[in-house]
């Protein structure tokens, strides 16, 4: 590769580092969380091996997908290790009687908070016992 | 649309491996529904497989391709699948009717069940586009739906499910809530039967190991009913039925999916509780939490607080048990706005306060704040932007553009009041494929572009408080001619990523490698 080649090849890579910083410019906030693999501005050096992890993994697993047998259905995957079903508990009680809402969340009174900030939550405040 | 028959066709007889669905989602990989609702399949003996079309990355959503909705429907066919499922939000309902017309052009004999908040919000219109609606939580009506199919039983009573046979729609109520989520499985995360497609292209693998963060609920429901959220969807939906509707799940459940998790994410660097609202649980759940997960997970953790209900005290705890960055919704600045409008509690004494105690911490803060809302006076926005800059530096800021979603209690008060357009209720409109996250060049008025503009500044440290004190006092000008301070604004967001771009610089992390991959932006929404 010539000179000029390696030149233009750098000056489009340039280009595009500048693309990337004018459009995440263009967003005056943060990306959530689960929006930054791939974000060169907030992915952490973890999101990028596990990103890349992931990706290669994929790749060989896809691979090796259509090069077994194309046209049948892929493997079943183990199913989620939670409690077998006669172990499970009935989805209809709640646990720890039957309060209401609102009995729990005396932050929603429709007052702002201006005490209690010495005290541990979630205990109410003395100003609202 | 589904048989005439009352019944379904029995499966079972000529069957000689187990039923089979196949579930999709559009542009949401990050959706957990889906597989919570696989999970639950999966361990009645059903077989799942899930189809991940597309992800985003920015606001660049648009219909798959031809070659993309092809090779969605090749996984049905190759499972030969029973059921199809289609979860997707309000915004999507236009490529989920391209994508359910598609799948009935190919199978006309597969029955297609649509779930998720856009048909939990408007079933009526959603059922007559399709076979089955599943109206709200979808774990145990699935469940039911699919043995229903496989055994040729009715499936015109099932409770959370509308079935449209034969144009006939036979409508039924909810079930109540879970009460005790630890009757719900693990979410399915296994890689084998994931097919994630992009670009023409597809790959096995589960899309959620693509990162170093792991999403996990603790909790389902809200204890707010903000006016413009789902949850108040979901509220109205269950009515007396969703009396308990903010629950937790154990601490013990928890624990034990984030220690599947630690055996099959091998990257996971950190762990984000992705409830709404966060840790509003009993001080006994609290204390178990506190002290079991250091040991048993270790792993640092972010969530979303109410700084009404939480004190020094317990963020001093969870941050000795891995806090490390917290969430935390203002949404407005102005009580008004906050009561009126969004049925919130104003909170700014106590977000304030919570503030100053994670300054105290060197805790890591990011505020929500809704911009784009058409009925907020100048007044509020005032206040919002005088609370922004009176917070404690350094912050983020999640912007959220308003969007009106179909049966939220905002979009029911404009619609029945007629100060609501419907053509701006999403699904109608789509004005969240552009704004999901807000950019700077959406077009606003005047005076919006000049409050977003200080609400960016506000949050930037190196912008002196009293510059934009001064732009505030001088507002009547720069609201007419607003186009200055929001070029600074821009400005500033440059500065911004030229600074962290440098810090990388410095460290030796910003590569050739990494500005070639980064580069070209259109990758950057899958790699």
């Amino acid at each position: 590769m010539g000179l000029r080649d390696r030149i233009k090849g750098r000056l489009n890579r340039l280009r595009g580092g500048i693309d990337a910083l004018k459009d995440e410019a263009k967003h005056p906030g943060r990306p959530a969380d689960h929006r930054i693999a791939g974000n060169p501005f907030y992915e952490s050096e973890a999101d990028r091996q596990a990103r890349e992890e992931a990706s290669s993994a994929a790749a060989v697993r896809t691979a090796e997908r259509a090069a077994a047998a194309p046209s049948q259905p892929p493997t079943d995957p183990e199913p989620s290790p939670s409690p077998v079903t006669s172990a499970l508990p009935d989805p209809n009680v709640r646990p720890g009687g039957d309060a209401t809402d609102q009995d729990a969340f005396w932050f929603l009174d429709g007052t702002d908070v201006d005490d209690g900030w010495d005290q541990t939550n979630p205990s109410k405040p003395d100003a609202e016992e | 649309m589904a048989t005439a028959e009352v019944t379904s066709t029995p499966t079972n007889g000529t069957r000689t491996r187990p039923f089979h669905v196949v579930l999709m989602t559009i542009y949401s990989v990050e959706n957990a529904g889906i597989r919570y609702v696989s999970a639950a399949l999966q361990r009645e003996g059903i077989e799942t497989t899930i189809v991940f079309l597309r992800d985003w990355v920015h606001n660049r959503l648009t219909m798959p391709s031809d070659n993309e909705f092809d090779i969605a429907l090749d996984v049905i066919r190759q499972n030969d699948a029973d059921l199809v499922g289609i979860g997707f939000m309000s915004s999507l309902l236009p490529m989920a009717t391209e994508l359910n017309h598609r799948v009935k052009m190919a199978f006309p004999d597969k029955p297609v069940v649509w779930g998720g908040i856009h048909p939990t919000s408007t079933p009526e219109t959603c059922i007559t586009e399709t076979d089955f609606v599943c109206v709200g939580e979808g774990e145990i009506a699935i469940i039911e739906l699919c043995k229903a199919v496989r055994d040729g039983e009715q499936v015109t009573e099932i409770p959370n499910i509308w079935a449209n046979i034969d144009g006939e729609i036979h409508r039924n109520e909810p079930r109540p809530l879970i009460q005790n989520l630890d009757w719900l499985p693990y979410p399915d995360t296994a890689d084998e039967n994931k097919v994630y497609i992009e670009k023409d292209a597809f790959t096995i693998e589960e899309p959620w190991k693509r990162g170093a963060e792991y999403r996990i609920y603790f909790s389902r429901g809200c204890p707010y009913n903000c006016s413009y959220c789902y949850v108040s969807i979901l509220r109205d939906v269950y009515d007396e039925k969703g009396k308990q509707f903010y629950r937790a799940r154990s601490v013990e459940h928890i624990l034990g999916e984030l220690e599947h998790m630690q055996r099959t994410f091998p990257k996971v660097a950190r762990v984000k509780i992705d409830d709404d609202t966060s840790f509003a649980f009993g001080e006994d759940w609290m204390e178990e939490f506190l002290e079991k997960y250091p040991n048993r997970i270790g792993l640092p953790f972010e969530c979303l607080l109410i700084p009404p209900m939480m004190r020094p005290n317990m963020l001093i705890k969870l941050q000795a048990a891995g806090l490390v960055r917290v969430q935390t919704g203002i949404e407005s600045g102005s009580a008004k706005e906050s009561k009126e409008m969004h049925n919130r509690s104003p909170g700014n004494t106590a977000i304030m306060k919570f503030a100053e105690a994670n300054k105290t911490m060197g805790m890591n803060v990011v505020y929500d704040v809704i911009i784009d809302n058409p009925h907020a006076t100048e007044e509020m926005k005032l206040e919002t932007a005088e609370f922004l800059l009176d917070l404690p530096r350094p912050y983020d800021i999640y912007f959220y553009s308003l969007n009106y979603f179909p049966g939220t209690a905002l979009t029911r008060q404009g619609l029945e009041e007629g100060t609501l357009d419907p053509n701006l209720v999403e699904g109608a409109n789509n004005k969240a494929w552009y704004q999901f996250r807000v950019s700077m060049d959406w077009p606003r008025s005047n005076e919006d572009k000049f409050y977003l503009a200080l609400y960016c500044l506000a949050s930037k440290s190196f912008v002196p408080r009293d510059f934009i004190r001064k732009l505030i006092d001088q507002r009547e000008t720069w609201k007419k001619n607003p186009e200055p301070v929001y070029y600074l604004a821009w400005a500033a967001n440059y500065a911004k990523m030229f600074y962290v771009a440098m810090r990388y610089f410095k460290n030796g992390e910003l590569t050739w490698f990494k500005v070639r991959q980064y580069g070209n932006i259109t990758q950057m929404i899958s790699q």
